[in-house]
């Protein structure tokens, strides 16, 4: 289209006079010479080399400033040689024999390895090769375009990197019931991201407290075992939370000098760093679920015997996700003339909330066995929310040993169920708001029989909710596996609370009047 | 993990919430209804809303308080069956009323 071009003539010429002056490069081939000074101006490295693919193959013909910058070379250094010399023992010879193929089959190439300056300093590359072609479709040269990518290739290994021990921390959040394996799945995150960050080597992560569990995980990055294992180096950063306290490190290991150069201290460390948050994320909030549990598990009563003629049972599970310990309770406190049965649910979890389930369990206890009113023992609930900042639910049944008088009061919780031969229903009790939200609203009794024979099961929401799913159904899903239920209550309770969704903790307290003696006989003893 | 709640403001002192108030979305509605001055006649729409935990229901109900408190109120608009049974399980029933229409907050 521009003609043919006459490098004696000093200039391209068509139909309609002189297109380009011309040039030559190292090899006498011409160039436009607007071309050459755009080569010559332009930031992005160009190489272009003869076409010759069989040994000794291609020779530089011409390289533009930029391509000396990033090489370190000068020109005179580089003209006449063979591209080869930029490469080391970190280039990837599967990508070379791939260029040598795309070239001979006449395709363009595009790719990225490791190229090294003049002085040894090995570099990320991506570049791309095509083919120049002369008037019979005959490679003449070929022209590479060139960018060091080494910024962009340790920018996204660390973002791959940070974005997997997230991962990997949320994932063990999930799976709090084992904290081990929750440590274990975080440390392989670890040594995974540390080793993507390195490139090279072994990655292997040591935590130096023994008391937050598997002390080591590690991986191996290089493919193939190091040339001479006998000579290796290794590089390790120390893991340190931002109190400034080391909690581990991380050892890229079995690395060759070369290798070693090759890793960006900055991006292991940035990696450490991030490793040690969240670890000790992690290893807190472990803290903190055993710190509750260990406070529930402390408080709830311990039902051994129910009173003549009286069966009771209770349960109180944790939540499987994480922080879901520690606000529900349930109690049961005998008094001369009935049973006291409390069931309740403070908002939120973790320590906060089972802080204040102690209180108000200790409270409530201390108030019915003192012989106070209801009314007044809502109110120092109450008070006692108000003080804690926080709100709590609860139902409070007083089952009398000497009739079949039962009465309920409820601040804003979930109705316990009645079942026994006639089926299950929920009982209606009449709520007033929940504890810490009363404004001087009193409870109202609600009054109903517990016959021979029949129950009460009293819960909290954890049993009948589900994700997703209005709690109407989940309350009518109780009464219906209660409606048909017999058998020893603890039974009955272990069957209801296996089919829960274990999001949230959950406690159960149930009691069974028995059928009179004359009348039936009694259940068997378990 | 946590569902997505989506809490816009179709007018003024108007929330429509879309989805599950849990404990994981529950703090995005205490923010949003953060915004609103104490003294709004405060209309949250909960016609996109089936599902509300005891923690949304801890949000609406400090939300109902601190607006009395600054002279404004709390309506919940569009509430299901569902979610009207919950506050009468809940005993808020008179603490969160309810309202049919969207009346002046239109």
């Amino acid at each position: 289209m521009f003609g043919r071009v006459r490098p004696d003539w000093g200039s391209v010429t068509s139909d309609r006079g002189t297109l380009f002056e011309i040039d030559t490069i190292a090899d006498g081939h011409a160039l436009p010479r607007v071309l050459i000074a755009a080569l010559e101006e332009t930031s992005s490295p160009v190489c272009i080399t003869t076409a010759d693919l069989d040994a000794p193959g291609p020779t530089i013909v011409y390289v533009n400033p930029a391509y000396s910058l990033m090489t370190r070379r000068d020109r005179a250094d580089v003209i006449g040689r063979s591209p080869r010399i930029m490469q080391g023992p970190l280039t990837d010879r599967s990508v070379l024999d791939r260029l040598r193929d795309d070239l001979s089959a006449g395709r363009p190439f595009s790719g990225e390895t490791i190229n090294y300056r003049a002085d040894g300093e090995p570099f990320h590359i991506a570049w791309s090769i095509d083919p120049v072609l002369d008037d019979h479709g005959v490679a003449t040269h070929y022209v590479a375009t060139q960018r060091d990518v080494t910024a962009e290739v340790v920018a996204e290994r660390v973002r791959l990197a940070e974005e997997g021990l997230d991962t990997a921390l949320v994932d063990a959040l999930g799976s709090p019931s084992d904290t081990e394996a929750a440590l274990a799945l975080l440390l392989d995150a670890v040594a995974v991201g540390a080793g993507r960050v390195a490139g090279y080597g072994t990655a292997e992560v040591t935590l130096r407290d023994p008391t937050l569990g598997p002390l080591r995980a590690s991986v191996d990055i290089n493919a193939e075992p190091p040339a001479n294992p006998d000579v290796t180096v290794e590089v390790r950063v120390p893991m340190t939370r931002v109190d400034g306290v080391t909690i581990g490190s991380i050892t890229i290991g079995n690395l060759r000098d070369d290798e070693r150069n090759m890793i960006d201290r900055p991006s292991l460390n940035r990696v450490a760093e991030r490793a040690a948050a969240v670890i000790t994320g992690l290893a807190e909030y472990q803290r903190q679920r055993r710190t509750a549990l260990r406070l529930q598990e402390a408080m709830l009563p311990r039902v051994d015997a129910a009173p003549d003629g009286f069966e009771i049972a209770s349960r109180y599970l944790p939540g499987d996700v994480g922080v879901y310990v520690g606000g529900d309770w349930f109690d049961v406190i005998e008094t001369a003339t009935a049973i006291v049965l409390v069931v309740g649910d403070v908002s939120g979890h973790g320590i906060d909330a089972a802080t204040t389930m102690a209180r108000l369990q200790t409270l409530t206890a201390a108030e019915i066995r003192a012989g106070r009113p209801i009314d007044q023992i809502f109110d120092v609930l109450d008070r006692a929310c108000r003080d804690d900042a926080t709100m709590a639910t609860m139902t409070l049944a007083m089952i009398s040993t000497d009739s079949e008088d039962t009465r309920i009061w409820s601040a804003g919780h979930l109705p316990p169920v009645r079942f026994g031969s006639d089926g299950a229903t929920l009982v209606a009790v009449s709520p007033i708001p929940p504890l810490g939200h009363l404004r001087g609203e009193q409870p109202t009794a609600t009054t109903t029989p517990l016959s021979d024979g029949e129950s009460l099961l009293f819960f909290t929401d954890g049993l009948v909710e589900r994700r997703g799913e209005p709690l109407p159904e989940g309350l009518d899903r109780l009464c219906a596996a209660l409606g048909h239920a017999a058998g020893p209550l603890d039974d009955i309770v272990d069957s209801v609370i296996s089919s829960r969704s274990a999001e949230d903790d959950t406690a159960v307290v149930a009691v069974r009047r028995h059928p009179s003696a004359d009348e039936h006989e009694p259940p068997s003893p378990r | 993990m946590a569902a997505e709640l989506l809490v816009d403001e179709p007018g003024p002192s108007l929330l429509r919430v879309v989805g599950e108030i849990d404990t994981h979305t529950a703090p995005t509605l205490a923010e949003r209804i953060a915004d609103i001055p104490a003294d709004a006649a405060l209309g949250i729409d909960l016609t996109g809303t089936s599902f509300i935990s005891s923690a949304g229901l801890a949000v609406l109900l400090a939300a109902a308080e601190r607006l009395e408190a600054g002279g404004g109120s709390l309506r919940l608009l569009g509430a299901s069956e569902t979610v009207i049974r919950l506050l009468e399980l809940s005993g808020l029933a008179g603490r969160l009323p309810l309202a049919d229409e969207l009346g002046d907050n239109h």
